[in-house]
């Protein structure tokens, strides 16, 4: 009787143990199926799915000629990963020896997951990696930009280490040229590694959209090579020049000396080399201007091109009790207007101007001076043009020959773009547009402009049967409150013409070691080799 | 129809189903596979592509070309009257 309520109980505990457990695989299924069912089918979700965001390639840009300016490539990057080293101390040794900075951030961040060791990593680097046989070490590829035409770094500009726009057009379409990532939903398991069974695309992103320039690759290279040759010559701090097509505004060049190389710019430390000037910086251009004070007072008609004008054959007078000073080689007697101007005298022209009075600042605008040009490009300067409730005295005397205006350089080349268009307004561009423009406004008459253009064609210089007309710019730089005329900037702005063919050239050369030159000696003979060259160049393509 | 043969008919059927069913996935899975390791492959093309292409490029530098043109051919810039342009040409 005994054994068998003995059994009984056995029977019974071992029955009361199995439903417990029963009881609690029930109760752990119900938390799991039914209770936490959301975080854990999430769970399985996140190990299962992968989200990946892709980024489209950068897209190119190109010269007009469809060559390339900026293109993609494949840089190289080392990373460590410093939570799971290997062998910590040989990794130590070697960052110690070649990439000290490394180090100093891996202590820094000893228990960060990733670390950049260094990114873009040039063909010596990555080989020494390679020999190195540190396992610690990976390499991963990055997307950068290729630049083929050096000097057109200023134009294009360059990206950054994230491959985004850093300045010029790389950054003002950053996001034309960048495209749109797309996000993928991937669904794989622990074996399959980089392979997927399934892909969903969760945001449909754009590829990136090419750009095409109105630079001509052949001729930047050729104008880059002049204005370098001449620059060294003269040993000036530094020139810039630009050639545009004024009958729609295209520029077929722009380009500054010194330039920098923009596929090797880790040890770029200045920064002014990286400034396209033509647009971003103005200056007081000094007697250039003096072709659009004659212009203004041609076209409202206060001086003919004929009128006798009195310079009074020395080189400093009064006007209103204010002193002008014209350069000893432009002094002169009663001469006509037209040659008041070939001859570049300030005393001239300020008589002119004086009877033109605020109607020059009006004149100036017109002609796009203070005021944005309407091109696409990051930094432009709008410059200055004193407003008659500005004025002093001597305002109006010094607006007459190129000061109280500053103006970048594409200012300077719209305004004689619009004598060389035939008074039609222009408004330059870089980009290529497949819309086709109206004509634009006709700011001036065909009489003035035809009368300014006689005036210029006195100090024309026939190229076989073509005719380049300028007007050259001695300024004294202002430098501290002073005008130091030691110090000059030397400016030629012409047009070059024959027919329906029609180039409008700046050049401008800064600050030249030897003293006492003008830019008839400086900035007029490159101005003349670039008419030849871009004649040769226009001619052989 | 007799019980035991509608049974086995109906049981094998599905059976059958659930196999195909099976195959489908895998062939799905066998082609998906040979489809990224072709897009793998045209990606590494691609690059190899882009990197000569850079090389190209990079030779065509216009500042190389000048210079071994004047140093090593021995050949001089032209000078505009030695320009003519054909007409039509």
């Amino acid at each position: 009787m005994t054994t068998i309520k003995h059994y009984k109980i056995r029977a019974s505990i071992i029955f009361l143990f199995f439903c417990f457990l029963y009881a609690c695989i029930f109760f752990r299924l119900y938390l799991i199926q039914i209770k936490y069912h959301d975080v854990y089918a999430h769970m399985g979700k996140k190990q299962y799915h992968v989200t990946i965001t892709q980024a489209p390639p950068r897209a190119p840009i190109y010269d007009r000629s469809h060559h390339y300016l900026a293109v993609n490539k494949d840089s190289v990057s080392a990373f460590i990963l410093p939570k799971s080293l290997e062998n910590q101390s040989q990794l130590e040794k070697f960052l110690s020896v070649h990439f000290p900075q490394a180090l100093t951030r891996l202590h820094n961040h000893k228990n960060s997951y990733f670390m950049y060791v260094k990114r873009r990593l040039s063909d010596a680097q990555i080989k020494l990696i390679g020999d190195s046989n540190i396992a610690d070490i990976k390499l991963l590829n990055e997307p950068s930009r290729f630049y083929p035409l050096q000097s057109a770094g200023q134009i294009v500009g360059i990206t950054d280490i994230d491959n985004n726009g850093a300045f010029g057009i790389e950054l003002e379409f950053n996001a034309q040229l960048a495209g749109k990532p797309s996000t993928f939903t991937l669904e794989n398991d622990a074996r399959s590694g980089h392979f997927y069974f399934e892909k969903q695309t969760k945001v449909q992103g754009k590829t990136g959209t090419p750009i095409t320039l109105t630079i001509d690759s052949d001729l930047q290279f050729i104008i880059s090579q002049e204005l370098q040759a001449t620059v060294e010559q003269h040993d000036a701090k530094e020139g810039a020049a630009i050639i545009i097509d004024p009958q729609n505004g295209q520029i077929l060049a722009m380009t500054n000396w010194p330039m920098f190389d923009p596929n090797n710019t880790d040890d770029l430390t200045n920064m002014e080399i990286t400034k396209n000037k033509v647009v971003t910086e103005v200056y007081e251009l000094g007697s250039v201007i003096k072709m659009c004070a004659a212009l203004a007072a041609l076209e409202e008609g206060v001086v003919q091109l004929d009128e006798l004008i009195d310079c009074q054959n020395r080189i400093t007078t009064y006007i209103d009790h204010r002193r002008i000073n014209t350069v000893p080689v432009s002094v002169a007697g009663i001469i006509p207007f037209s040659k008041v101007i070939a001859k570049s005298n300030n005393i001239g022209i300020a008589i002119v101007a004086k009877r033109l009075g605020p109607k020059i600042y009006d004149y100036y605008k017109k002609l796009g001076f203070g005021q944005k040009t309407g091109i696409t490009f990051p930094g432009e300067q709008k410059g200055f043009v004193n407003p008659p409730d500005n004025w002093s005295k001597q305002s109006i005397i010094s607006l007459s020959y190129g000061y109280e205006i500053t103006a970048s350089l594409l200012q300077l080349a719209r305004a004689f773009s619009i004598v060389a268009n035939d008074g039609y307004d222009v408004i330059p561009t870089l980009i290529i547009n497949t819309q086709s423009h109206d004509r634009t406004d006709q700011l001036f008459s065909m009489a003035s402009i035809q009368a300014i253009k006689d005036i210029m064609k006195k100090t024309r210089k026939d190229i076989q049967d073509y005719t380049l007309m300028y007007k050259t710019g001695t300024a004294n730089k202002l430098i501290d409150g002073q005008y130091d005329n030691t110090k000059n900037i030397f400016t030629c702005a012409g047009i070059l013409e024959k027919g329906d063919y029609r180039r409008v050239i700046v050049v401008f050369i800064n600050q030249v070691a030897k003293r006492n030159l003008l830019a008839a000696t400086v900035a007029a003979p490159l101005l003349e080799k670039l008419a030849k060259k871009l004649l040769i160049h226009d001619k052989v393509m | 129809m007799k019980k035991a043969p509608f049974i086995i008919i109906f049981v094998s059927a599905h059976i059958a189903f659930v196999f195909v069913q099976i195959h489908q996935y895998s062939q799905t899975i066998k082609v998906s596979y040979q489809k990224q390791k072709n897009e793998k492959l045209k990606n590494s093309l691609e690059q190899k592509k882009q990197s000569l292409n850079n090389q190209l490029i990079a030779l065509q530098n216009r500042a190389a070309v000048k210079q071994y043109a004047v140093n090593t051919l021995q050949m001089s810039p032209v000078n505009l009257n030695q320009i003519k342009k054909v007409p039509g040409g």
